[in-house]
């Protein structure tokens, strides 16, 4: 037989073998690739259902297919040690109840719960760049970001995952600036630092760091798509009286804060109003995550 | 050239057909499409029939000069109780509620079943099916008094007269004739009456049922088979309260307590030990959906964000917060049913748990239906800090909360033949025989002496007249949760608040003391 037509043969008959083997790998994939999640008919109607609620879309929304699973974590103890043995160095004195330690340097007090949260309290607060500092009001958000950033870098307190979120101005006198902790460029919201700045000083800082302790692959699932998110806040929330805009809705991870060992998070699309309000959709349910729902307490006794 | 070329493609093909088929067979799989398709059947119990829902709350009965009290649990009170269910179904309906056929002024009250929750009647129901829907709360078995009694026994054992010398064949036959007559009156005499006696429930009076003496006789015969070991009872009074209280003392409903010395065994328990994925799948339909959280005193909690269910070495929690909001529409029937449904769905309905009450409650603009179940032993209820709880509307199950302890198999061992541990010579095993000894039961009037004194000492406002609301011996399961014990003890309640006291000491325990 003649060698040539051998290997034509062969290769007619592999070209065929590895397409039936590709199809049988990649098939749902495949489908997966060419489609999307959201149509743009889909997206016109989530965003008239928004406008006749009276929130406005000013944001862009994904439309791919997204998978995600849920992420295994505890408080970040060592994370926390690390951070209070400068005050133990230091001299601090420590004191404890049930469930808060108290470690108290000059002028500071950390407090850290019985869930991992820490709170340190300035007394009477760090003062900002008198330079940069007149009256907070008049700098804008960056320079207060970048303010932040730098009293964080001065007291060790800025983590390798720790970026920067948000800020929120709480009254005339009072910013917060909120800081998120990241996985493999995936926000936890759960895990956050709050860096609280009152006229010209720092007078508190809240830290809630967790530690990743495994994602858990064999529970991937396809996510909710950003427009059902959407539809599901617009039906919890109701009609709003006044124009509210909806500025960011990113996929992360996001739970309450609980005093356990460690527990299991599930992703989340947070969506922001106005820029200063947040909301967590389920990813997997569609639920909005909210007040805790473990059980604690059974209805009162109120019998007809 | 082309040869070459042919042959590094087909080297190319059989290089790439290698490798896509080992991540075929090895690869990992791609993630589910979607996230609520995940269903599984559950295997779980069939909801149990009316007959084993709605039992009495206890039987007391008046025998050989005794009262006696009968709870669940105890051999007695499930005979009496399958013989009433019984008879309840088999009742002709033109005989009930007739009202006609009242007993005799001098009638004693032998036995009386009460019923909380209340026994449904009537419409779809085994008992009286072609009736309305209607409820009972106490079933009177009445029968005739001593006095007739022993008239009756006394006819039946008075010889026929006979004569000393023979008669004639006609004066025989005369005498026979006589003598039949004579044992006719007596059967008569003899001839016991019987009455059942309904009372629904806010009625004062009640209907009557006459019984044939074949169909009480199954009662009596079974009143016949109370153990020796069995003490006697006796119903509290106003008077009685008056003559050893000088509080004013009111009595909320009868209660009987120990007549004579009693004593109760501390008990060797062990808490229940759930299918837990079981369970699971039975509060979340796609538990894929599920995460958990571990809490640093053992306890896992699940949650799909909507719902919890909190496990515990203890027992389980659940709540559904979304569901609280509803109302409950449903007939007291139907949220039996419910009540049945629900503790055979999510965990199982054990022996000798019984449904302890089951009431309507509203809370603003919201209402449901609560049922609670209690656990007994040897006619004994066995208390836990959190009761096994069913709370439910029109939406389904929102809050549910189940602990229950049993009595371990070396406990239920050792009552039938001596402790394993008698003989061992290990000092903890010696502890443990001692601790799981019998010990006297404190008079009732010692027992709401202390309790009256707690309540005193923990009420903000020294009240005149207090109301005695329940009293009896009971459980409480207490220790350590590896060796979990039930401690005997006086539950009485006094305005509202239970008191519990170690039926030895008179200790009391407090709330964190039981599980």
């Amino acid at each position: 037989m003649n060698l040539g037509r051998a290997k034509t043969i062969l290769i007619i008959a592999f070209i065929g073998l590895n397409l039936f083997l590709g199809y049988q790998l990649f098939w749902p994939d495949f489908g997966r690739l060419t489609s999307v999640a959201v149509t743009t008919e889909e997206i016109s109607a989530v965003e008239n259902l928004l406008n006749d609620n009276n929130y406005y879309l000013e944001t862009s929304i994904e439309r791919g297919i997204k998978t995600s699973d849920f992420l295994k974590v505890s408080p970040d103890w060592e994370t926390l040690d690390n951070l209070l043995e400068g005050y133990i160095e230091r001299g601090a004195e420590v004191e404890s109840n049930e469930d808060l330690e108290y470690y108290r340097l000059d002028d500071k007090v950390a407090i850290i719960h019985s869930s991992g949260l820490l709170h340190i309290r300035y007394s009477p607060g760090i003062l900002l760049d008198e330079n940069l500092y007149q009256d907070n009001n008049d700098l804008d958000k960056s320079e207060l970001k970048d303010l932040a950033v730098e009293f964080l870098e001065e007291e060790n307190l800025m983590l390798q995952d720790l970026i920067y979120d948000y800020m929120e101005q709480e009254n005339d006198e009072q910013t917060v600036v909120f800081f998120k902790q990241e996985l493999d460029d995936k926000p936890i919201y759960t895990g956050h630092f709050k860096v609280i700045i009152e006229k010209d000083r720092i007078t508190a800082l809240e830290a809630y760091w967790l530690k990743p302790i495994k994602r858990i692959p064999e529970r991937e699932m396809e996510v909710i798509p950003a427009s059902e998110a959407l539809r599901n806040l617009v039906n919890k929330l109701g009609s709003s009286t006044d124009e509210r805009s909806i500025e960011e809705i990113e996929l992360g991870y996001y739970s309450e804060e609980y005093d356990a060992e460690n527990w299991e998070i599930p992703p989340v699309w947070r969506i922001a109003l106005d820029g200063s309000e947040y909301y967590y959709i389920n990813a997997f349910t569609g639920n909005l995550e909210q007040e805790p729902v473990i059980p604690e307490k059974l209805p009162d006794d109120d019998n007809s | 050239m082309i040869e070459h070329f042919k042959s590094a493609l087909l080297l190319l093909l059989v290089l790439l057909s290698l490798v896509l088929t080992y991540q075929l067979w090895y690869g990992e799989k791609p993630a589910e499409l979607t996230a609520d398709d995940v269903y599984e059947r559950v295997v779980v119990e069939t909801p149990r029939p009316m007959e084993n829902l709605v039992t009495p709350a206890r039987i007391t009965a008046f025998f050989e000069d005794e009262s006696f009290l009968f709870r669940k649990g105890e051999p007695v009170y499930e005979n009496l109780w399958v013989v009433l269910s019984q008879l309840l179904q088999d009742l002709q309906h033109d005989e009930i509620f007739a009202g006609m056929a009242t007993p005799e002024e001098d009638a004693t009250s032998c036995i009386v079943f009460y019923f909380n929750p209340v026994l449904p009647v009537g419409e779809e129901m085994p008992w009286f099916p072609g009736l309305n829907a209607t409820e009972i709360e106490k079933i009177k078995l009445y029968c005739s008094t001593e006095e007739a009694d022993e008239d009756a026994e006394a006819a039946d054992n008075e010889e026929p007269v006979q004569n000393e010398e023979p008669a004639e064949a006609e004066e025989i036959e005369e005498e026979i004739e006589g003598q039949e007559e004579e044992e006719q009156v007596g059967e008569e005499e003899r001839t016991k009456e019987y009455w059942l006696l309904l009372k629904k429930p806010g009625e004062d009076t009640s209907s009557s049922i006459p019984l044939t003496e074949e169909e009480a006789e199954q009662f009596i015969e079974l009143l016949s088979e109370i153990p020796e070991e069995k003490g006697a009872y006796q119903p509290l009074t106003e008077e009685m309260l008056e003559e050893y209280f000088e509080r004013d003392l009111r009595l909320q409903d009868s209660i009987y307590v120990p007549a004579g010395d009693v004593s109760m065994p501390t008990l060797s328990m062990e808490p229940e030990d759930p299918d837990e994925e079981k369970l699971l799948k039975t509060f979340f339909v796609d538990y894929n959906l599920v995460r958990t959280i571990e809490e640093g005193d053992g306890g896992v909690i699940y949650t799909d964000g909507g719902k919890g269910l909190r496990v515990t070495d203890s027992g389980l929690e659940y709540s559904n917060p979304r569901k609280e909001e509803g109302h409950s529409s449903v007939s007291y029937r139907e949220a039996l049913r419910n009540s049945s449904r629900f503790i055979s769905y999510h965990g199982g309905w054990p022996e000798n748990l019984r449904l302890e009450d089951l009431v309507f409650s509203s809370r603003g603009r919201y209402s449901y239906y609560e049922s609670e179940w209690v656990f007994y032993h040897d006619g004994y209820p066995v208390y836990v800090e959190k009761p096994t709880r069913v709370h439910f509307n029109d939406l389904g199950l929102f809050n549910y909360s189940r602990s229950l302890f049993f009595v371990d198999d070396l406990q239920k061992n050792s009552n039938e033949d001596e402790l394993a541990v008698e003989n061992s010579d290990d000092p903890e095993d010696d502890l443990e025989e001692d601790d799981l000894e019998n010990g006297p039961v404190a008079d009732w009037v010692e027992a709401l002496q202390e309790a009256i004194k707690i309540y005193d000492a923990q009420s903000p406002v020294n009240k005149t007249s207090l109301r005695l609301e329940a009293m009896e011996p009971g459980y409480v399961v207490t220790g350590t949760i590896d060796s979990p014990v039930g401690k005997p003890v006086w539950r009485i309640n006094l305005e509202g608040e239970a008191i519990y006291l170690s039926v030895g000491e008179l200790q009391e325990f407090g709330e964190e003391e039981i599980y």
